[in-house]
């Protein structure tokens, strides 16, 4: 063996080992990092220099991802992103119908024909009257306020869902981005990055990822392709409003394609927008107008022709008592001349008649609030489990690309101990060609 | 001194050597892998092959303890070889007719055990160089936690970095 193979084997062997201690060493500094994965040192022969010995090319280093499980974990995010952002925007609006208590709708209409019944027996009391009038205010009220709610909320979920889809486009431009970076550098940590860029938007939005044989992601959202290697197709919120109810789709930004959003943050905002709101909202206009309407006729052909509500109701936001009872609240239930003061016994009795598609008042309106609570449940029940999945699929990933120091000593006591057996061999080799080179 | 024998102890020598010559290349080959094993940090091959290499240096023990007894008969057995020590006075003694064979032998010999030597001693070289390594992962992975003076617990002191190693050695 010449001096300068032994130098070679030397400059070798410790640029090997530096390199497994920097890589080791990096796995130790990073334990904490999130989206962090673990690397591991490949070593080699050298083909084209000194044939015996191991030496370091472009891959030498490489990070230890499992993609089955990645792409797992990217279908289950956009999942927990929808029911997550269903379970707190749900209890947003169940909020707003603020059931049961006081100031909720069900009581409010209870307090209101109550005050028909206590008018019923004392037809001529303005005491009576003035709290007639006083529990329609409230009740309108009622309705006007969870009305206005539900549309501010309306309003905010589709300022938000238009954030989302800035955010989504910043996120895609990125991975295309790190997708050109990654391809001109070795740097590791950009390939993590990209990974915790991918999560956040398979959170964001229902999305397929593909990974080329160069080691590019490509992204779909909804079957059409966002991220093609470093291209980007953005996507754009197409939103129209009528009567102040928003309804958005999603499109390609340079082309107007469609593109249909299940799942994902977005996907949640979306629905709300799209059909739970409005829907809330119509089945709330169809009560208050049918309430209002009802009360009208009945106060209307009793009294002298004298509505109680105002009579072009069309929502519950603009249901209100006839304005005249402001300022003369007798006008209240008060009869023709020679006419039967019992109707008031008949307005209390509305509360029991089937009047809206085969149902009372209250269970119209139990209906509503029945709904939304239902899926309110729901979502925090599928919100729960899905978070038991992902955080499955999060433990298996770390166990795959996660750095455990237990795991990096373990891996060095083997190494000691087998280094030391193989040391001792090289001993007794020694020994035995001492004893035969004596007699060569 | 009865010389009678000497051409079967020769021959049984012949064979001996010849044997070597066969455990000797069969432990390069070994020391060759070895070597691959330890470049890329292959713990368990290096295992494996540590196991076989003990058995082949146990076959190069009793072949040694067979030669060692066949020398030790030809010295006994001929007055002209009671001083022999090694091939080459051998060579220089015995008849004609093992001349070549011996000499080729002997070239065998040499051939292998100095490629034998080498590879053993870079293999001692490496493994000196990754001992080394090891051992400084073990002090660093010890010592790793302390390096992080900036930690902090709930109620706001500071925490002693000698509690953050990865063993517990507080005790």
């Amino acid at each position: 063996m010449s001096i300068s193979n032994i130098i070679e084997i030397g400059r070798r062997s410790l640029f090997a080992q530096q390199s497994a201690i920097n890589t080791t060493g990096r796995n130790i500094a990073n334990v904490n990092t999130v989206g962090y994965s673990r690397q591991r040192l490949n070593l080699r022969q050298d083909l084209a220099g000194v044939s015996y010995l191991g030496s370091f090319g472009q891959e030498a280093t490489t990070q230890i991802r499992q993609s089955f499980t990645d792409m797992q974990i990217w279908r289950e995010n956009s999942t927990l992103g929808k029911f997550s952002t269903d379970a707190s925007s749900l209890a947003q609006i169940q909020d707003v119908f603020a059931e049961p208590t006081d100031s909720g709708i069900a009581n409010l209409m209870s307090e209101f024909w109550n005050s028909w019944n206590d008018l019923s027996n004392d037809p001529d009391s303005e005491t009576a009257k003035i709290v007639v009038r006083d529990k329609a205010i409230q009740l309108s009220n009622g309705f006007n306020r969870v009305h206005d709610e539900l549309l501010n909320h309306h309003n905010q979920i589709h300022l938000e869902m238009e954030d989302k889809v800035v955010a989504i486009n910043d996120a895609i431009e990125q991975i295309a981005s790190l997708n050109q970076q990654i391809l001109n550098t070795d740097d590791l940590s950009l390939k993590d990055t990209r990974a915790l860029m991918v999560d956040e938007l398979s959170q964001m939005v229902d999305i397929s990822v593909a990974e080329t044989a160069n080691g590019e992601l490509n992204i779909a959202i909804g079957g059409m392709v966002v991220v093609s290697g470093q291209e980007v197709n953005k996507i754009k919120a197409q939103s129209t409003n009528s009567d102040g109810i928003w309804n958005t789709q999603i499109e390609l930004e340079d082309t107007p394609q469609k593109i249909n959003i299940s799942s994902g943050e977005l996907g949640s905002l979306l629905k709300l927008q799209n059909e739970i709101i409005p829907n809330t909202i119509t089945e709330l206009n169809t009560l208050a107008k049918s309430f209002a309407d009802k009360v009208n006729e009945v106060h209307t052909n009793n009294t002298n022709g004298v509505s109680f509500f105002n009579t072009n109701v069309t929502s519950a936001g603009d249901i209100a008592i006839n304005s005249d009872f402001m300022n003369n609240p007798d006008l209240v239930g008060q009869v023709e001349e020679g006419g039967d003061s019992s109707f008031a016994l008949e307005m209390f009795n509305l509360q029991n008649e089937n009047v809206i598609d085969g149902k009372t008042f209250g269970e119209f309106y139990t209906g509503i609030i029945t709904t939304i609570g239902s899926k309110v449940n729901e979502a925090n029940y599928l919100t729960e489990a899905q978070s038991m999945v992902l955080n499955k699929l999060e433990i298996d990933r770390m166990s795959v690309s996660g750095v455990s120091l237990d795991e990096e000593m373990t891996h060095m006591i083997q190494y000691e101990q087998a280094y030391n057996a193989a040391a001792k061999l090289v001993s007794t080799v020694d020994e035995m060609l001492s004893s035969i080179l004596n007699i060569v | 001194m009865a010389e009678k024998n000497i051409d079967g102890i020769l021959q049984r020598l012949i064979r001996i050597l010849s044997q070597e010559i066969v455990t000797y290349t069969k432990l390069l080959t070994s020391l060759e892998e070895k070597q691959q094993a330890i470049i890329q940090g292959k713990v368990d091959e290096m295992q494996h092959i540590a196991e076989k290499e003990q058995s082949i240096l146990s076959d190069a023990k009793l072949t040694e303890n067979e030669r060692n007894l066949a020398i030790s008969n030809l010295r006994n057995n001929s007055n002209s070889m009671k001083d022999v020590e090694n091939l080459t006075q051998l060579i220089a003694v015995v008849e004609t007719k093992y001349h070549s064979r011996l000499t080729e032998i002997q070239e065998s010999l040499k051939n292998i055990l100095e490629k034998v030597a080498l590879k053993n001693e870079q293999n001692k070289f490496l493994l000196n160089h990754s001992i080394h390594f090891v051992q400084t992962m073990i002090k660093d992975l010890l010592s790793s936690n302390e390096n992080m003076n900036d930690l902090y617990a709930e109620n706001g002191k500071r925490i002693d970095p000698k509690y953050l190693a990865l063993l517990d050695r507080r005790g």
